[in-house]
């Protein structure tokens, strides 16, 4: 019988386990698979060609960088 | 004691003053700016079944149950999911594996509650509404899934530093008597962590209670009392967030301080209900281990 609730306790530390694992690996799975087909240049700095928007020759106003930029500061 | 350890022990307490003050004055700033709600008549407003404030009803009853329900049904999740993969750390898992395990949920408590909750509106919520073909799928059920895999990681944190807590002299001695995993667990390490996992549970609690994007973002927002874990929610947290988003001056604005005082009070009773326990827990193990 003590054999049994060892059983058991096993299988539901295991459990929980595999079932963390699976919903993490679901929310990061997810984000993966929709975010990785839009990572691009453009994501970032919209229509400003990269050479520019690195020598500071034009202002960028779409894509993320300008959304970044409060997060790096604060 | 020296004049240095005088001017630290000065500099500290009035550190430790400052932010208890602070504190204070956020709980003080609320009462003061929400005054005009609590003379009489306004006050039995408040206290209606029902939020309607084109009826002049602001009623914020439904937002506490909601809260209360959407906590406990999280925290009714979380905990035994927790209580497992602690045990899993700790005891039973092979050491790589278990300090993977911790290393992911020490990385889970970086996730952002945005990214749970849209990750929740695209995955989970079709999901809840396909599964039981009723509603939209925002509902009770929908926010309190979410949120237990956000209150998760803390648990298990401080489930598995409390286990670890528990002094090792006396597992040796049990594994000396020949005893399983489970005989130590039921034995030692639960007795002697139960403050820490007391801890875990509270801290928990008050962070699910606390959140607001995740019930914003899934619960559905129905400013109504939910009758089923199918029904959609507004939590006190979401009703200031959309209230502020809305409105600036008004009854229906001071709201949000009511609001913000009753989630005050119940973080606050979380903690005073959390230190009493541990005044009054008789620790069977004699090991007078704190979290």
């Amino acid at each position: 019988m003590k054999r049994i609730y060892d059983v058991i306790l096993t299988f539901y530390a295991w459990f929980c386990g595999l079932l963390l694992l699976g919903a993490v690996g679901t929310v990061l799975g997810f984000l993966l698979l929709k975010g990785i087909p839009a990572l691009k240049p453009e994501l970032v700095l919209g229509e400003t060609p990269l050479v520019d928007a690195l020598f500071l020759r034009r202002v960028v106003i779409d894509g993320l960088l300008p959304a970044m930029t409060p997060c790096c500061w604060s | 004691l020296k004049l240095r350890d005088r001017i630290s022990y000065l500099l500290f307490f009035l550190l430790a003053g400052a932010g208890a003050g602070l504190t204070l004055a956020i709980f003080f700033f609320m009462v003061l700016l929400g005054r005009p709600l609590f003379d009489g008549a306004t006050f039995d407003l408040l206290l209606a079944s029902k939020w309607l404030p084109d009826r002049g009803l602001y009623g914020l009853l439904p937002f506490v149950f909601s809260s209360a329900l959407i906590v406990t049904c999280s925290l009714l999740l979380a905990f035994p999911l927790s209580l497992g993969n602690a045990i899993l750390i700790h005891l039973l898992a092979p050491r790589f594996l278990a300090r993977g395990l911790y290393r992911l949920v020490s990385l889970m408590t970086g996730i952002p509650t945005v990214i749970y909750g849209f990750v929740g509106v695209f995955l989970l919520v079709p999901l809840v509404r396909e599964s039981f073909s009723r509603g939209s799928g925002m509902s009770v059920l929908s926010a309190s899934l979410l949120l237990a895999l956000l209150i998760s990681p803390t648990m298990i944190l401080l489930f598995v530093e409390s286990f670890a807590a528990v002094p090792k002299a006396h597992l040796r001695a049990l594994e000396a008597l020949g005893a399983s995993p489970r005989q130590k667990l039921l034995h030692i390490i639960l007795p002697g962590a139960a403050n820490g996992l007391l801890a875990g549970f509270l801290l928990a609690a008050g962070r699910a209670l606390g959140d607001t994007l995740i019930a914003l973002m899934v619960a559905g927002n129905t400013a109504a009392r939910p009758t089923g874990l199918l029904d959609p929610a507004r939590t006190l947290t979401a009703q200031i967030a959309l209230v502020m988003a809305a409105d600036f001056d008004s009854i229906e604005f001071k709201t949000i301080f009511a609001c913000g005082i009753i989630l005050y009070l119940g973080s606050a009773g979380l903690t005073l209900l959390f230190r009493a326990l541990v005044r009054r827990r008789h620790d069977p193990s004699g090991f007078g281990v704190n979290p």
